[in-house]
């Protein structure tokens, strides 16, 4: 018995020996023979992480819709020259899924760099996706660009050399907030309610510092954990101190419990506006019948914004329209982000007519260019930041809520819509 | 001290109706426990199923989502059934992990599928009663769809403890439940048994499901949330005993709004998990644990 068991163990281990040896050459072997992927390739790869399912797969709807579209635009003549090939190369991009899941991310990255010898990277929203792999791309020496990535959030990985963001700052919201706060009357008593994590702790002293000069009275009953089912303790709180404007950071559903409970309470305020939970039309429905009415947030991209397409020349306007008509659902403010992330990639090959990495950073470090998402002109930080401004969303005729731009902040080029309205006024509430 | 009475008045009523909530989406789990001796990882998932489901039959008719319970709870029982007899049964009795894994298995299953489906998109069951108060006087506003939470997790159990000591299959769960081999060799099928105990969780995890579609929004992904909240209910409350199941609701929801009305927001969720680790500590099968 012991000897029968002890020749399938040393059998076990020479398979496992060949094994190791086969999987060893069949990856090296491949290397040695082919001295430039580039020569070999007769296209260009961009490496596309995205978070495709997971948490914040919200983020990505649109996509791969908005993607095909970019890649067609820019392959709409033959592609993008390259002096290498002596001919114009086309574009094809290599969508993977990093499940929303940060180390996943870096792992994918990693992978297209590696085994897919990516050209660019180029990856986008939220910090758990982009953070891991603009650190693989500077590992790696790959050039890479991303959007949907809050500026801030991007620096905290910082210095960077080979990875650039062309995002929005949060520092600008602030501003966008306080604008739009001037149009409704208000005792200037302001509820503050951030969920205990890095964007409401951000969120929590960023405002607090912008409101209190300005002339607000800040209420602040404390950070709660996410996940929290009741909110009674925090509206009586409220209540108590005659809150007119709530002021949140918090994930969607979190804010669809409190407002419930709001109104579950009677406690209706005349200005309620909510950082990351108001961003998407269907998180607006979510709450309940018409509950969304009147709620602000801020507005990372708007078909108003009077940007257009630097490969077609559309307008933001067009692009919101052609999603709806492809798609049948309502737009949403990513579009505009991970469209204007294809453009500096387009432009940048087109400057750079070559793959040669090195070649292709200096040329994003020069970007000039006007986007869809606004201009892009990278600091010496390797950050462009992108307008913002603020929105209320009131009755749709297509879609039950419609997004109004209602301040511009610190962007004047922004046209607003309309003034923002007291909630009160849109219910009808004395 | 009448004040003092007065002030909390209003955490009581909703903890102790929050509570109700939490012991329905408990209940499933414990009987599992109870009965298979199997941790259902993916009971949160199912929750959040049976609130798709409900949405979907809500599309379809349109009608109260309590309604959609008449068409949600076969369903779900089916599946559970079916999970149970197909893939669940195949192993059990191969030690503690093997079930484990096929249920946590089946839970990323469930929510990819949801994702895939559904998007992730925010949903919710849109009800009239969802931000309704009933105010009795000037003495107590109570939130009807927490009251309403409430009673229908009280009649679940009533129900659930008359089938349990009443039919003939609840009888057979039970022996099943207490002496497998015994239970065997009176001619009851065990593994039959098992399925139809899981057909009866997965049941009222249909109305838990529904209940939270109501009270709050849901994702592919929230599952695992209400998996955490059934643990705190069943750690606390005891294995197997429905009732006990019940109070151990009432009381972390009571914990987590009273530990939020004197410690402040920020230690709502906290106090839970205390009462859990206090619970723990004291008495690990849990306050009204049989036997």
């Amino acid at each position: 018995m012991r000897k029968k068991k002890d020749i399938s163990r040393r059998e076990f281990i020479k398979k496992a020996g060949v094994t190791a040896a086969a999987v060893g050459l069949s990856s090296s072997i491949p290397r040695f023979l082919r001295p430039a992927r580039a020569a070999t390739r007769d296209y260009i790869l961009i490496g596309r992480p995205l978070p495709i399912t997971g948490p914040v797969s919200a983020f990505t709807t649109v996509s791969p819709w908005i993607d095909d579209k970019a890649i067609a635009d820019i392959n709409r003549d033959g592609g993008i020259y390259i002096k290498e090939a002596g001919k114009k190369l086309p574009v094809k991009v290599k969508i993977v899924d990093t499940e929303s899941n940060p180390s996943k991310a870096g792992d994918v990255g990693s992978k297209l760099i590696l085994n897919d010898n990516v050209d660019i990277m180029y990856v986008s929203a939220t910090p758990a996706t982009v953070s891991p792999v603009a650190a693989v791309c500077e590992r790696f020496k790959v050039p890479c660009v991303s959007t949907m990535m809050p500026v801030e959030m991007f620096l905290l990985g910082g210095p960077f050399h080979w990875a650039f963001d062309a995002s929005f700052s949060v520092r600008d919201y602030m501003a966008s907030f306080l604008e739009m706060w001037e149009d409704v009357k208000t005792n200037k008593i302001v509820g503050l309610l951030a969920q205990n994590d890095p964007d409401g702790v951000a969120w929590t002293e960023g405002s607090k510092k912008a409101l209190e000069p300005a002339g607000y009275r800040v209420i602040d009953i404390g950070r709660f954990p996410p996940g929290t089912m009741d909110y009674g303790t925090i509206i009586s709180g409220w209540k108590k101190e005659n809150v007119e404007i709530m002021f949140a950071n918090m994930s969607p559903p979190d804010f669809a419990r409190v407002w419930r409970q709001c109104f579950r309470e009677n406690f209706i305020p005349k200005i309620c506006t909510v950082g990351r939970a108001l961003m998407f039309p269907t998180a607006v429905e979510a709450i309940g019948g018409d509950l969304g009415l009147g709620t602000s947030s801020e507005s990372l991209w708007h078909p108003s914004y009077p940007f257009k397409s630097s490969l077609t020349g559309e307008s933001a306007k067009d692009l919101a329209a052609a999603y709806e008509s492809a798609s049948g659902k309502q737009w949403t403010a990513p579009l505009g982000g991970l469209y204007g992330g294809y453009e500096i990639v387009a432009d940048v090959l087109k400057r750079a007519q070559t793959l040669d990495k090195e070649t292709l950073r200096k040329a994003f470090a020069a970007t000039n260019l006007s986007t869809i998402q606004g201009h892009i002109k990278f600091n010496e930080k390797n950050i462009s930041i992108v307008p913002t401004g603020g929105l209320q969303w009131i009755k749709g005729k297509k879609f039950p809520f419609h997004p109004v731009l209602v301040s511009n902040g610190n962007y004047k080029m922004l046209p607003k819509e309309a003034k923002m309205v007291s909630i009160h006024e849109l219910r009808g509430i004395k | 001290m009448l004040s003092f009475l007065n002030e909390l008045k209003a955490p009581i009523t909703n903890g102790l109706l929050l509570g109700g909530l939490y012991g329905i989406i408990g209940i499933g789990l414990s009987m599992i426990f109870g009965i298979v001796r199997m941790v259902n990882l993916a009971h949160g998932d199912l929750v959040i199923l049976a609130s798709y489901l409900s949405l979907v039959t809500m599309t379809f008719f349109p009608i109260s989502p309590l309604l959609t319970l008449i068409v949600v709870i076969p369903v779900m029982a089916l599946i559970g059934f079916i999970v149970q007899y197909c893939l669940l049964n195949r192993v059990l009795g191969k030690g503690m992990n093997p079930p484990l894994l096929v249920a946590f298995g089946l839970s990323i299953i469930l929510q990819n599928l949801l994702l895939l489906v559904f998007t992730p998109d925010a949903r919710t069951l849109m009800t009239s009663i969802s931000v309704k108060t009933i105010s009795l006087g000037s003495f107590l506003n109570i939130p009807l769809v927490y009251l309403v939470d409430f009673i229908v997790s009280l009649i679940t159990i009533a129900l659930l403890s008359r089938f349990f000591n009443r039919t003939y299959m609840g009888k057979a769960i039970r022996a099943a439940s207490d002496d497998e081999g015994a239970a065997q060799l009176m001619g009851i099928n065990t593994r039959t048994i098992y399925s139809f105990a899981m057909g009866i969780a997965t049941g009222t995890a249909a109305i838990a499901g529904v209940l939270v579609g109501m009270t709050f929004t849901f994702y592919p992904h929230t599952g695992p949330e209400y998996l955490i909240i059934a643990f705190g209910v069943v750690i606390v409350g005891g294995l197997g005993s429905l009732l006990g199941t019940f109070l151990g609701g009432l009381i972390l929801g009571l914990a987590q709004i009273l530990g939020a009305h004197f410690l402040g927001a920020g230690f709502q969720l906290l106090c839970g998990y205390l009462i859990l680790l206090i619970v723990l500590t004291f008495k690990p099968t849990g306050l009204f644990a049989k036997g």
